[in-house]
């Protein structure tokens, strides 16, 4: 019916029903007049309001409700090979079991039937074949498989033995069972499990409703292999294939989740978390409130709690009495076999078993526990932003693509082979970073580019998951940011904000996270106004949202403090990370936070002077690196280019130059040798070798370095002026005071532009000008210059700072040469006093401001005033 | 809207496949289900109520396409002559040969159907028999009187029955 006539026939409707028969006739004829068809329609709608309309009055859960019985109903009319279902047993993910009958014996089985699941006739011989292999498992403490086969339309079905029991959980519940009755059990699986492995035959999926105990106390393990038969199986085109079908994720080994073969280390996993929930009564990762992308990463990454620290919270009684020693063994043993890494785990059951047995037996195990060194190994892969984290986020992207399996459907799938395509690309790339770096070098920054740029196209076509898509974005981003192309970098990352924040809904911890991810990008950026904005918003949201110690709000907290560092209010900056560190130190943060943390708040205290300070974190991250990450990686050459900045300022030349050399082999071998990191790194041995009055490698290095800045950079660019300064401090050594002009005004020219006037860079290229001319004795123009710089500094590095004494050192000696003795006292003094409180007596500047004082008060000892007579400077 | 329906729906049929492997009750009680659904994601610290409204309309919604899901999954098994079709009734009076899979795509064909001619009608039906809402709730969220929800209900019922009747008759023969 169409519209005005809708209305219509909803008003004569509703002012006719509820009438009696004939008076709704009476309504009917007034109202439709002429127009029959629309009577004729009212009148059996009328008819059927007044009946019952079999759904509509119903409840849902009626129909659902029903649903479930018409597939059961509809399969127990059926026979399956000689087997014929009696009752429903159960249900499992997979399937439905019911207790059957053989028809010809009369012998009774447990009798599984796939649901969804049919068996194209191209595999059934595979089916056929797996089915002979597993029906050679005979084992008292696994439930037989007696037969298998499949309906005509291709239902797999599995016969097995019929086991009278409950499953191992509820049966210790039940039982009260003390710890000794549930490792003596659990050891039971754990024979079950090695017998079988004996015979080459993984089971893939553990769980306890899969372990049976029988009333007299004998473990059954259950559904060998129907996992892999359900693989074999082909679930068809048109079925939407969700992939936790193939396993329980509570129960799920980490490489199973990637997609990885599943192998004798698999169900080592799966022993291990029967065992946590044999001891703790709880799962190790609660998967009920996650979405798979969140799940995937926690059991990827996320170390479950120890079963011991669950206890002490709930424990059930009979485990109460269990002392702290033996809980430490327990430990071992579940963690163990939890590892993520499957080389970390017991290399077997049997393995496994010993332990047992020495527990049972009060021995020492012979599984190590491990130090924080395997815990953080090579499976924890995520790397700082500002170096190649590409390696790592290359093995997140293609894990997480692996995610995917959960819920694509499958015109995805397809989508899904290429990307595990992709996957063994990335697996084969990241070998050869494994290899120590020897090989690594730009043709392999090209490869790693073109894998991203893939991952990028990728990504845009899973559209049917935004937080998977959000989540690959924010990889790709951080790769791109490891491998400097900020562009993409920001590209990336602003796809993975906008996914994250949809409107009307509330914002949450993983926008804010995306949020600062961008800051951090902009800031690379230079763009730090917008990144510190951007940073602090997200860090606002975090800390509404999360809890102070979290280490995502940690993470934030060294992502402002960079920017703010970079903006160049040094002790600011202190001041938010030294309680980050010290959270992160307890807040159970991981190492690659931690090393992020402590490299930042290491340069934090290096730019606001402090070196012993600076000294001590950045000693802290090396070590954490180096176990990390090997000797040879960019985050130690970060850190070893730190620590050679230090000794710098602290006059231990020889000592700066060895640990530069290291960090610049390091990035030539990792990012090449015209890349500019290197080039950062060339700069700083530049440096050294300068103070070593090593002027002609130095002024070697510079030029190469300046040359591959300006290329990548453009003319205007922190790194550019910085090659500059460096090149004038190396003109001004071999007095060539021309050059060193040229360079020292280009940087100026640049910080200005860059910082703008205030900046402390911009006072350091005045101060370096200032030099100059005071070595062409233009000592005017060298105290307006100074002038200029110790304003700036007093501005942006405080009244103390080593950096404000050396400049007030510098404009003490230009006076005294101007003769103007009171005024160059006043700075002299002023300087040595700052600079004495905070460095040592050997420093060149403490030892000019004596040399100068000594001078100058000698001169005012012999009355000569000229002070008074030019213009006097007010001592501060 | 598209952000909490693909949510929404998600979270359900989460839902709706842990009910399935549990060991417990094998119903599926959508209502409990929505009601699951909104709990979790009322966690968000912000929702106000204005959304909670909103919530069940596209969890209401998203019950629908689950349930549509399933009985296209549950009839599409029947393959083949081999199955019996199941004989059905809800009451006395009603005997149907058609299981009831098929009665949950007609009446979503149906729905569709209504909504092409009055949404907000379809609105009304969607809210109250997949996501299980009060009638006051509806009323509320449509900004409309309680009374023109029972009207509109009460009508669409019986629409909703004849075209049902239609499609399903076609289906048999």
């Amino acid at each position: 019916m169409p519209d005005k006539r809708w209305e219509a026939a909803q008003q004569i409707f509703h002012a006719a029903v509820g009438e009696p028969p004939l008076e709704r006739e009476r309504i009917l004829a007034e109202a439709c007049g002429e127009d029959i068809p629309m009577r004729d329609e009212l009148r059996s709608l009328l008819e059927l309001d007044a009946n019952v309309a079999p759904i509509l009055d119903g409840s849902l859960s009626q129909i659902a409700g029903i649903f479930e019985a018409e597939t059961h109903e509809s399969i127990v009319q059926q026979t399956f090979g000689p087997y014929c279902p009696i009752r429903l047993l159960g249900e499992g993910g997979a399937g439905v079991v019911f207790l059957a009958r053989r028809a010809d014996v009369g012998s009774i089985v447990a009798l599984k039937v796939l649901r969804d699941a049919w068996i194209s006739s191209e595999r059934r011989e595979r089916f056929a074949a797996e089915q002979k292999i597993l029906a050679r498992l005979t084992h008292p403490l696994i439930a037989s498989l007696h037969d298998s086969g499949f309906t005509d339309e291709g239902t797999p079905w599995f016969a097995m033995e019929y086991v009278d029991g409950i499953p191992l959980n509820q049966y210790c519940a039940a039982h009260d069972c003390a710890l000794t009755e549930r490792m003596r059990l659990f050891r039971q699986l754990c024979e079950a499990v090695r017998y079988s492995h004996s015979q080459a035959i993984v089971h893939r999926d553990i769980k306890p409703s899969n372990i049976l105990v029988t009333p007299d106390g004998r473990v059954k393990l259950l559904d060998f292999g129907i996992a892999k038969q359900m693989e074999i199986a082909d679930t068809g085109s048109d079925h939407t294939r969700t992939g936790f079908r193939m396993m329980t994720p509570a129960y799920a080994a980490p490489e199973q989740i990637r997609g990885e073969r599943p192998g004798l280390h698999t169900d080592i996993y799966s022993l291990g978390v029967a065992l946590y929930e044999l001891l703790t009564g709880q799962l190790p990762f609660d998967l009920t409130q996650t979405t798979p992308v969140e799940a995937f990463r926690l059991i990827t990454e996320q170390e479950p709690a120890a079963p011991s620290a669950l206890i002490r919270v709930n424990a059930p009684a009979p485990l109460a009495p269990v002392t702290r020693a033996e809980w430490a063994d327990l430990d071992v043993m579940c963690l163990k076999a939890m590892r993520k890494d499957p080389e970390r785990r017991y290399a077997s059951a049997d393995a496994l078993i010993r332990d047992i047995d020495a527990f049972l037996n009060n021995e020492p195990l012979m599984a190590r526990p491990d130090s924080w060194q395997y815990r953080t190994g090579k499976f924890f892969r995520r790397h700082r932003n500002a170096i190649l984290g590409t390696a790592a986020a290359l093995v997140i992207l293609a894990s997480v693509t692996g995610a995917f399996f959960w819920r694509l459907n499958q015109e995805q799938q397809s989508a899904l082979g290429e990307a595990a395509r992709a996957e063994r690309l990335l697996k084969f790339t990241l070998s050869l970073f494994d290899s120590g770096g020897s090989d690594a070098g730009p043709s392999k920054d090209l490869k790693v580019m073109e894998i991203l740029d893939r991952g990028a196209m990728q990504t845009q076509s899973l559209k049917g998951d935004p937080s998977g898509q959000a989540e690959l974005y924010t990889t790709l981003g951080l790769a791109y940011q490891g491998l400097g192309d900020f562009g993409k970098a920001e590209e990336s990352l602003k796809a993975a904000l906008l996914l994250r924040t949809p409107p009307f809904a509330p914002i949450t911890a993983q926008a804010a996270e995306s949020q600062i991810a961008l800051g951090l990008v902009h800031a690379d950026l230079d763009q730090f106004e917008k990144a510190e904005k951007e940073i602090r918003a997200g860090l606002e949201t975090l800390e509404k949202l999360l809890p102070a110690r979290d280490p995502a709000v940690l993470r934030g907290k060294v992502g402002l403090g960079h920017v703010i560092m970079e903006r160049g209010s040094y002790p600011a900056a202190v001041q938010i990370l030294e309680p980050v560190i010290r959270m992160q130190q307890t807040a159970g943060s991981l190492d690659t936070d931690r090393a992020k943390g402590l490299f930042q708040l290491s340069s934090a205290y290096f730019y606001a002077g402090d070196y012993g300070r600076s000294g001590v974190y950045v000693r802290q991250a090396l070590s954490l690196d180096r176990s990390m990450y090997g000797a040879v990686h960019p985050a130690v050459a970060e850190d070893e280019l730190q620590i050679c900045s230090i000794a710098m300022e602290q006059a231990k030349y020889p000592e700066a130059e060895t640990h530069c050399r290291t960090g610049v082999s390091i990035d030539q071998s990792w990012y090449g040798p015209a890349n500019p990191v290197t080039a950062s790194a060339m700069k700083t041995l530049a440096q050294v070798l300068q103070l070593e009055n090593k002027n002609d490698e130095a002024k070697l290095l510079l030029n190469r370095v300046l040359a591959i800045q300006e290329a990548t950079h453009g003319p205007v660019h922190q790194t550019v002026a910085s090659a500059l300064n460096e090149l004038g401090n190396i003109a001004l050594n071999l007095d060539d005071y021309p050059e060193a002009e040229r360079d020292f005004e280009r940087e100026l020219v640049i910080d200005r532009k860059l910082f703008g006037d205030r900046h402390i860079y911009v006072g350091a290229a005045l101060s370096n000008l200032a030099n100059i001319a005071n070595k062409r004795r233009d000592l005017t123009g060298a105290e307006a210059l100074l002038r200029q710089a110790l304003e700036i500094y007093l501005g942006a590095q405080g009244a103390n700072h080593i950096e404000t004494g050396d400049v007030h050192v510098k404009l003490g000696h230009v006076l005294m040469r101007e003769k103007k003795y009171s005024a160059a006292h006043g700075e002299s003094a002023l300087g040595y006093s700052i600079l004495s409180r905070q460095t040592t007596p050997s420093d060149a500047f403490v030892q000019a401001a004596l040399k100068d004082l000594t001078e100058e008060e000698s001169a005012l000892k012999k009355g000569d005033k000229p002070s008074r007579a030019m213009g006097a400077t007010t001592v501060r | 809207m598209d952000w909490l329906f693909s949510h929404a729906y998600g979270e359900l049929r989460r839902l709706a496949a842990a009910v399935n492997r549990s060991n417990g009750p094998r119903t599926l009680n959508p209502t409990a289900l929505v009601n699951e659904a909104w709990i979790k994601m009322a966690s968000a610290p912000d929702l106000r109520f204005q959304d909670l409204l909103h919530f069940k309309r596209v969890a209401a919604r998203a019950m629908r396409q689950v349930l549509v899901d399933y009985a296209r999954r549950s009839l599409s098994q029947k393959r083949g002559g081999d199955h019996l079709l199941l004989v059905v009734t809800f009451s006395e009076e009603m005997a149907s040969t058609v299981s009831v899979g098929a009665d949950v795509l007609a009446l979503d064909d149906a729905l569709n159907e209504l909504a092409r001619r009055d949404a907000r009608q379809a609105q009304v039906v969607e809210s109250r028999f997949f996501g299980g809402m009060e009638v006051s709730e509806i009323a509320a969220m449509l900004q409309i009187s309680e009374s023109t929800v029972h009207r509109e209900w009460r009508f669409a019922r019986a629409w909703l029955s004849s075209q049902m009747r239609t499609s399903l008759r076609t289906t048999v023969e």
